[in-house]
């Protein structure tokens, strides 16, 4: 590996600062981190009675849970399965995130999306009654 | 309140990564429109260079789930009662997670490197030059190879490539050796004299000519061309804005101090008197240049507090302790000034020097002057 260019294609967007608190970076990304583990079958399961599991683009896929984000009071709610709460909240990040892709064809790396925000959940989940 | 739900992928990409945007990498990414992942070999660590500036890329490990999600729209929506047993409004907006990370790219801004230990020297003799090429464990790059695997910025690259006393011979990127530098940087300020260039504005056609002057006449090989010129000048001046060079007599006065140690004070040691008078003869004569004795800390010690004595740097042990011992073998009590040069690569953590030196040995002040022995 001598070197590797990353490239900026969507360059004025992404230097674009936000003004308001937004979670959905202009690119359409958002940042979703749960202090723990977050566990879903990584083939299809024989039996899907709440059909949870779909496909998108060829690829399968699976709804695992439902969120609530209030951005005036920076607040989130997740829903996991149909067991989980949990409580989290939307942060600026201290230093900005790059989202870079790394085209194993090409050899080349695109710098996609610059995320400012993302959404947290620190605590542990609470039960639905 | 907006309601989304949420998805993944069951296979999420692997592509992709999170590099932590510090503000000095997410301006030079704002100015230059590019970043460039650099690594000498494989194996070796990687760095990210702007035009100017080095990062060390470090992997962050953290084992909390963190997605990277995009707003899609499903084949097929569910109805509200299947999200959840709880009381949900319906959801405006579909997320799918399509890249889990567990860990981020952390910089590290870093000074850039060129690898100079594989490369071909070059003494000033063609034919032992194509002899050294020949070598297995003798790397061949152009330059342009060079540059682009060196773990440095363009910048950089630019500055240390001549100090290293780097140069390209028969398209070849190679080192000068230290006898051809010598020789060289003689023979271009006494050409530049003899030829009335101003030291503070040289121009690398100019300089080329003034040492060319009366070279390979009769036919013979010239060994000092426009590339060792270039070295030469890279090496022992500045490059104004104007592209000229400003001649740094302080570093000329090194190179022949260094040269003076290696010359007359390698043997045996030498009193600094007689070495200073030494030190004066070796440049050209009228050569206006001050004898800054400091400069040379680091290629010396003092075996019975007094006289001097040349040595390497190279020779040292890198274990710090051992390091510690060796020099105290050479010279009981070093001041803390003159031992500094020796031993500030070991200290990786950037303490103060003086709380460093604690850590091995035994430190004295005595007025202005910090004294350091064994334990």
């Amino acid at each position: 590996m001598p070197s590797v260019e990353i490239s900026v294609s969507k360059l004025k967007i992404l230097f674009e600062n936000e003004g308001n608190v937004s979670v959905t970076t202009p690119l359409g990304n958002t940042l979703l981190e749960i202090q723990g583990e977050l566990e879903f079958p990584l083939t299809l399961p024989t039996n899907d009675v709440n059909k949870k599991f779909g496909k998108f683009n060829d690829e399968h896929i699976v709804r695992f849970g439902l969120l609530q984000v209030d951005e005036a009071s920076k607040k989130a709610t997740m829903l996991v399965g149909e067991k989980q709460r949990l409580l989290g909240s939307v942060v600026k990040l201290e230093t900005p995130l790059g989202l870079l892709k790394f085209d194993q064809s090409t050899g080349s790396v695109d710098l996609q999306d610059i995320i400012r925000y993302k959404i947290i959940f620190k605590d542990r989940p609470l039960p639905i009654m | 309140m907006q309601t989304s739900a949420l998805y993944s992928k069951l296979k999420t990409d692997s592509d992709r990564k999170l590099l932590v945007l510090k503000p000095e990498l997410l301006a030079a990414l704002e100015k230059d429109g590019k970043l460039e992942f650099k690594a000498s070999k494989p194996e070796d660590s990687v760095v990210l260079c702007s035009k100017n500036k080095t990062w060390l890329l470090k992997q962050k490990n953290h084992s909390n789930t963190v997605l990277v999600m995009k707003e899609f729209i499903p084949e097929e929506i569910p109805e509200v009662s299947k999200y959840s047993s709880f009381k949900v409004t319906e959801p405006s907006s579909y997320h799918l997670g399509y890249a889990k990370q567990s860990n981020e790219l952390e910089p590290r801004l870093t000074a850039g490197e060129i690898d100079i230990s594989q490369l071909p020297i070059y003494t000033g003799d063609a034919q032992s030059f194509q002899i050294i090429s020949k070598r297995s464990n003798t790397v061949l790059l152009t330059l342009d190879e060079l540059r682009q695997c060196s773990p440095c910025s363009q910048d950089e690259f630019a500055i240390k490539w001549p100090v290293l006393g780097g140069c390209v011979v028969e398209n070849t990127a190679c080192i000068l050796s230290h006898e051809f530098t010598s020789r060289a940087l003689h023979i271009t300020l006494m050409s530049c004299m003899a030829e009335s260039l101003d030291f503070e504005a040289l121009d690398l056609p100019q300089a080329f000519a003034a040492v060319n002057k009366d070279m390979g006449e009769a036919g013979e090989f010239n060994p000092f061309n426009m590339e060792v010129v270039r070295t030469i000048l890279g090496k022992f001046c500045v490059l104004t804005q104007e592209g000229k060079f400003t001649l740094q007599r302080k570093s000329v006065g090194q190179w022949y101090g260094i040269e003076a140690l290696r010359k007359f004070a390698s043997r045996s040691m030498i009193p600094q008197e007689e070495f200073m008078i030494k030190w004066k003869s070796l440049f050209p004569p009228y050569f206006n240049c001050d004898l800054d004795f400091t400069t040379l800390r680091g290629n010396f010690y003092r075996p019975l507090g007094a006289g001097i004595q040349y040595f390497s740097k190279e020779a040292l042990p890198d274990n710090p302790k051992d390091r510690f011992t060796y020099l105290f073998k050479l010279q009981s009590t070093w001041d803390l000034d003159e031992m500094r040069p020796f031993i500030d690569q070991l200290n990786t953590n950037s303490l103060k020097i003086d709380s460093f030196v604690m850590k091995y040995a035994r430190r004295i002040r005595q007025g202005k002057r910090t004294l350091i022995s064994a334990r």
